[in-house]
């Protein structure tokens, strides 16, 4: 039995999958607290306890993520967007697009042959459109950033969110707090912007089906449904969603070991 | 030889202390100008020496005062170093009409500076036009004739050929170091590449002919780094900030050829020795491009870096986006389209003088060269 374990240190949290012999996900676990902080430790103390194994039994680890390169605990480390299309392509073999929408930043990945990326766009340097950008208008509203999908679909109409820019989007929320629009119709226009915003993305590396949503913000079904309405097309959330990332790490980890010992041998 | 490198390696990073040096050498005159082309051979001529003004990393703080910021990092520094002073043992400046915001800040120059020398070199955009070349000779003869009240003697045609000797070498040694970049990428970093290159803008060119021509041998026996396992093709106006070619160093990567214009734009089209020295000129500039900036209406530049990178074995192409310069930014989805039915891959990054934090272009980096690793198969 091979255990390989993959490390995705977010801005915002730290996820860790545990997989034996590259098929069988063992543990998955996400903490809040990424690349700043103990986050990387905790996710990966958490998982080895659910797997009930210890650190010495991981034949490899791929690190991936914004804090890849100062998690001092991998074999090596790898894009992100590498990691996102590999487990993607895991967890559904017929998946030719994925977006994955992170903390800090969101990005759409095209995936050919055999699950190898294509071809990727990501947003630009703003946190437009990413989790981010949800946490801060659920401070603007007072509400927990996890109650958003919920109060959006209580919607009966939806309130424009024009600008693109966070700390601009957050002064239009708050404006159309003031002038009494109901907090369920603000929030409905804010999944609107964010999935208008992932769509333009998605444009510019044309996506095709199917199309799978990953990273913390597919939690959202009003973020998820919105931008299904606007790229017109079914889009599917997977078992793990946020830790695919991860997933896909674990899964290099496992090739990269293969591959290690087959030079061995 | 290694402190032969180092001195050009100084010279790109911290260029004032060369150029004063050469000031106090020799008492000439010291000639500012603003990309990306300019007929350095009448500076040359003229004895003054001329350096050529990129902008840099500078903060930008005074400059906002007089320029918005959606204006290129390029013309924001370098109105930052001239109102910072970095710019005080330049005797002269030259503007050319390379775009809007070159164009504007040589308006906005002359308000700031009222008195300081400067000439605006305004090219015709259609060159293919007869009256282009008639044009063009009246142009240069202006910025002689500029040139000769600025440092007090007019160059002779002797001395303009002899000017144009020199910097038709400079760009044959050049050459030679682009050549070798591509057949053995393992003998400099490609941030070394890059400030060698560099250099050569702020040294007399026989200086620099001189140290360049020292290090080629020594260059090309020299090993600083493992064969690459993705070749690039580079394009745009500059590889800056530099820590993106670290970047792509660390991962493996190395830039074999390029299309910069601060690259081989500028290096390109030899001058024709045959010919009246002033006309030489005027032919050169009628042969640049591709470029962004200089009108083509054959649109050469996609076959011209599908050329690039068949010559040089590479397997993707940068495309280096000078934030908010509008001449690159329409050339790119036309770029685009053509790389991409060519089936050569190609990574837009949007680049500023000023980025600090190059994290986001490090992931974009290490997921194109992990995808253009698997076709190399290197």
């Amino acid at each position: 039995m091979t255990l390989t374990m993959g490390v995705d240190l977010g801005s915002i949290t730290a996820k860790c999958v545990l997989l034996q012999d590259g098929c069988r996900v063992l543990a998955d676990c996400v903490v809040k607290g990424g690349m700043i902080g103990d986050g990387a430790q905790k996710a990966v103390t958490e998982a080895l306890h659910r797997a009930g194994a210890a650190l010495t039994d991981i034949a490899y680890t791929v690190a991936t993520g914004y804090g890849r390169v100062i998690f001092a605990g991998a074999n090596e480390e790898m894009s992100e967007i590498g990691c996102h299309g590999k487990g993607a392509y895991f967890q559904e073999p017929e998946a030719r697009t994925v977006i994955d929408i992170g903390g800090q930043d969101a990005k759409v990945i095209r995936l050919g042959a055999g699950g190898r990326v294509s071809n990727f766009a990501m947003n630009e340097k703003c946190a437009a459109g990413t989790g981010r950008f949800l946490e801060v208008m659920a401070q603007a509203l007072s509400h927990p950033v996890a109650e958003l999908a919920r109060l959006g679909s209580q919607a009966t109409g939806k309130v424009s969110i024009s600008s693109t820019c966070t700390v601009f989007a957050e002064s239009e929320v708050i404006s159309s707090l003031a002038a009494g629009c109901p907090v369920a119709d603000i929030v409905a226009g804010i999944h609107e912007s964010i999935a208008r915003r992932i769509a333009g993305l998605a444009y510019r590396v044309g996506p095709e089906e199917k199309i799978l949503v990953t990273g913390g913000v597919a939690q959202n079904r009003g973020v998820v449904s919105a931008l299904a309405e606007k790229l017109g097309c079914e889009l599917l959330v997977p078992q793990f969603a946020q830790t695919n990332g991860a997933l896909g790490a674990a899964l290099y980890a496992f090739e990269k070991f293969r591959l290690a010992a087959d030079h061995v041998d | 030889m290694e402190s032969v490198l180092q001195s050009l390696l100084e010279v790109a990073r911290n260029p004032a202390p060369a150029v004063t040096a050469w000031k106090q050498g020799t008492n000439g005159k010291v000639i500012g100008w603003l990309p990306i082309y300019v007929p350095e051979e009448l500076i040359h001529a003229a004895g003054a020496l001329p350096v050529s003004l990129w902008g840099g990393s500078t903060e930008i703080a005074r400059a906002d005062a007089h320029l918005q910021g959606f204006a290129c990092s390029v013309v924001r520094s370098v109105l930052e170093y001239g109102l910072k002073g970095t710019y005080n043992m330049v005797d002269g400046f030259i503007f050319p009409s390379t775009c809007d915001h070159i164009q504007n800040t040589s308006d906005i120059w002359a308000a700031v500076f009222p008195g300081r020398p400067k000439f605006d070199l305004v090219y015709p955009a259609n060159r293919q036009s007869k009256a282009s070349a008639a044009y063009l000779e009246r142009l240069f003869t202006g910025l002689q004739e500029w040139l000769a009240a600025l440092t007090g003697s007019a160059a002779s045609e002797g001395r303009l050929r002899e000017s144009i000797g020199i910097y038709n070498h400079y760009r044959a040694l050049s050459a030679e170091l682009a050549a070798l970049r591509s057949s053995r990428p393992e003998c400099m970093s490609d941030l070394e590449f890059s400030l060698i290159t560099k250099s050569a803008l702020f040294l007399e060119k026989t200086e620099y002919n001189r140290r360049l021509a020292e290090l080629l041998p020594w260059l090309a026996r020299r090993t600083v780094r493992p064969r690459p396992k993705v070749r690039l093709v580079a394009t745009g106006i500059m590889a800056e900030p530099q820590g993106i070619l670290q970047v792509i160093d660390e991962l493996g990567g190395a830039v074999v050829a390029d299309d910069l214009a601060l690259g081989a734009r500028i290096l390109r089209a030899p001058a024709d020795e045959t010919l009246p020295p002033l006309s030489a000129l005027v032919d050169r500039h009628l042969r640049l491009g591709p470029c962004s900036t200089l009108y083509d209406c054959r649109k050469e530049r996609g076959s011209h870096l599908l050329g690039l990178a068949a010559r040089h074995n590479a397997d993707g192409v940068l495309f280096l986006s000078m934030k908010f310069c509008e001449a690159e930014d329409f050339d790119y989805p036309v770029l685009k389209a053509e790389l991409e039915a060519a089936g050569l891959p190609l990574l837009l990054l949007e680049v500023e003088q000023q980025m600090s934090a190059l994290g986001q272009v490090r992931t974009r980096l290490q997921a194109f060269l992990e995808i253009l690793a698997q076709g190399a198969g290197r």
